[in-house]
């Protein structure tokens, strides 16, 4: 696994307001490594732009470094940019172009080391190529001599993801790629991305709202709020059940005979067991199979025992304590 | 890569419907003004009024004479300079300037012993003189009148252009697919600029050429020899066919500077309208301060070269052209170094 961004105290701030300094960007570290799915989540104004703009060059730290590639940006952007393909913000692309005329351009401008052996023709063939490839990938290829103008949101959303993957970046920046998508077109992006990670081996740092979308698609969550990472956590965590403290996880128990069952739990666990309708809810270090086990060979009748999960919506929340708002 | 992004900025230069309605208004005004100055000059035909006499002649006695009244008049001049120290507010024209290229336009006659012979004098860009002959409007002159016409029009169509070609990424926020490719901005800084010039010096070649053609198969052509003068101090005696090109480059720099100050302004201010508006206020207010001292520190009056390129120039009070290249310079490269921090430097919003 390769580390394809790695930025490190970043800090910007923006100038003064009624006497207190406005801090954009606030000492902010984190990685992505290859083949991962990173999400960068928080309320508007967290400062996630403000970061994903410094991290391709659309605006500079007022301190910090910012490694592509192990490339510092600020020594060699170009170079470090061929490493690099995203959507900011929106995808804005040519509108009065056709989708085949917009890629044709942009990739146009960034020719490979292999391609420049080739002539002018081969080039051109290539590209075009690629480009058709590319639009078949997003599934414009049917539109692709169409113009922009004539293009729901959806596809331009796709178009922008084309755009951005077709020269397959080590670092893929996407700033809310699913929305004004209907639920198959979010499914299809999801995967799409998947793919790009799993296959093309893309580090990823996507920007969303939306939460329950970003749980099925990221491997790993930062969470940044007042300018500042606040939490950091992997998706396989949330998933294990609720980490109350360090040992210590939540556990939900469906039993018959429940009275007797919670008094028998708590003389067998030595701790306080509480009632929700069937189901009996616990904190404890046990692991399940060997609560299961206790119970079954004192004769209760177990209908079901699981951890209980954490939503990223919960933890969310819990760090920003404030629930995000709609964009 | 270079060629692709400078290809790809003439392409967005492209919108089908301005370049259409640009080109058929071109044409429209090129075509009445051409069938006006012909019909003009058909008309004058049928008057049949007898060819003017070419020149002025000098004997050696009136050049001595004139160099003597010239020189005392640059003295009273500068004494009276000295006296009421400078005016903010006076004549646009430079008195002390216009005698001293005069003295110098004599000291010519002087030295060459030019005595008898019919001098023509190319008086700046007055082209009603020297380029029509019987009170017709020679080739010479239906095409640098043209010239003058064709840069007027092609300075609004170049500013358009230059004016949106940061501003209108900007807006429209495709500046960040650019700057995501792995270009630097200086070389996306140059294409555009280089797009810009070319494609507004295509279309004053093209207006050149086809006036050339027109003027030579419409309008009688007859060449004089005329004194010409560059910046008061260099002169030359030419054929007047040659003023045809001097025209050609003050028109195009003139052209081409106005232009350019729309691209900084579109670019610094991030601002189509702004880059359009800027060159057309500059040259409103160089009008309106044509007659006080403050002029011969514009950038408009900087940029006017035609001043320098006659023999009678209406230069600026207090100006040289050793000032307004200096003006000329520090506005241009000012704007240009301040539109190269902006578009490499500055955040996008």
């Amino acid at each position: 696994m390769t580390e394809v961004l790695r930025v490190e105290n970043l800090y910007k701030t923006y100038g003064y307001k009624r006497g207190y300094l406005i801090k954009a960007v606030d000492n902010v570290s984190f990685s992505v490594n290859s083949g991962e799915v990173v999400g960068f989540l928080g309320p508007n104004g967290a400062g996630k732009s403000t970061t994903i703009k410094m991290i391709v060059g659309l605006a500079t730290p007022e301190s910090g470094n910012i490694y592509i590639m192990g490339q510092d940006i600020k020594k060699d952007r170009e170079s470090a940019m061929k490493h690099v393909g995203g959507v900011i913000e929106n995808p804005d692309l040519y509108k009065e172009w056709s989708a085949y005329d917009n890629l044709m351009y942009l990739k146009s401008l960034s020719v490979s080391k292999e391609d420049k052996n080739l002539s002018f023709k081969e080039r051109l063939e290539k590209r075009k190529a690629e480009v058709i490839d590319i639009l078949k990938v997003v599934g414009l290829d049917s539109r692709m001599k169409d113009k922009l103008g004539h293009y729901s949101l959806g596809m331009k959303q796709r178009l922008g993801i084309a755009q951005a993957i077709m020269d397959k970046p080590s670092l893929l920046i996407l700033d809310e790629p699913a929305n004004g998508l209907d639920p198959a077109g979010i499914k299809e992006i999801r995967d799409m991305l998947r793919r790009c990670a799993a296959d093309l081996n893309m580090g990823i740092l996507v920007s969303s709202h939306q939460l329950a979308e970003m749980e099925l698609m990221c491997d790993r969550f930062l969470i940044i709020d007042k300018g500042r990472i606040i939490s950091e956590r992997n998706t396989s965590d949330l998933h294990n059940g609720i980490q109350v403290d360090g040992q210590n996880r939540s556990i939900s128990v469906r039993v018959d005979r429940i009275k007797e069952a919670k008094v028998f739990l708590e003389e067998l666990l030595g701790i306080e067991v509480e009632v929700y309708g069937d189901t009996l809810k616990l904190v404890t270090e046990k692991d399940i199979p060997y609560i299961n086990k206790q119970l079954v060979l004192a004769d209760y009748n177990v209908f079901g025992i699981e951890a209980d999960r954490a939503s990223l919506e919960d933890e969310y929340l819990k760090a920003t304590s404030s629930p995000p708002k709609k964009t | 890569m270079f060629n692709n992004l400078f290809l790809g900025e003439l392409k967005k230069s492209f919108g089908k419907v301005f370049h259409l309605v640009f080109g058929l208004f071109f044409i429209l005004v090129f075509a009445l003004l051409t069938f006006s100055i012909h019909e003009m000059n058909e008309q004058l035909n049928l008057l049949d009024i007898p060819p003017e006499e070419d020149g002025e002649t000098f004997t050696e006695e009136q050049v001595d004479l004139f160099i003597l009244i010239t020189e005392t008049q640059i003295e009273v001049l500068e004494k009276q300079k000295k006296e009421t120290g400078f005016s903010w507010y006076q004549s646009n024209y430079d008195q002390i300037y216009l005698a001293k290229a005069s003295l110098k336009y004599y000291n010519y006659i002087k030295d060459n012993e030019m005595y008898g012979i019919p001098i023509d004098y190319y008086a700046g860009m007055d082209l009603s003189g020297i380029f029509m002959s019987g009170g017709k409007v020679t080739a010479d002159g239906y095409i640098v009148q043209m010239l003058a016409i064709i840069s007027s029009i092609l300075m609004i169509y170049g500013i358009v252009i230059a004016s949106g070609s940061f501003s209108k990424e900007y807006r429209e926020g495709t500046i960040k697919i650019l700057f995501l490719r792995p270009i630097t901005r200086t070389k996306l800084l140059i294409s555009k600029a280089l797009s810009v010039l070319t494609l507004s010096s295509i279309a004053y070649v093209i207006g050149f050429i086809l006036s050339v053609i027109l003027g030579y198969s419409l309008f009688p052509t007859e060449y004089k020899d005329i004194i010409f003068s560059f910046g008061g101090g260099a002169f030359n005696l030419i054929r007047s066919d040659f003023q045809i090109f001097i025209a050609f480059f003050v028109y195009y720099i003139e052209m081409m500077s106005m232009i350019f100050i729309g691209f900084f302004m579109g670019t610094l201010l991030r601002n189509r309208i702004w880059g359009i508006v800027i060159p057309m206020l500059l040259s409103g207010i160089g009008q309106f301060i044509i007659y006080t001292g403050l002029a011969r520190f514009f950038i408009t009056d900087a940029l006017n070269f035609s001043q320098y390129v006659g023999l009678h120039p209406v230069v600026t009070a207090g100006s040289n052209i050793f000032l307004s290249l200096g003006i000329y310079l520090f506005y241009m490269g000012g704007m240009a170094i301040l539109t190269y921090f902006s578009v490499t430097k500055r955040d996008l919003a």
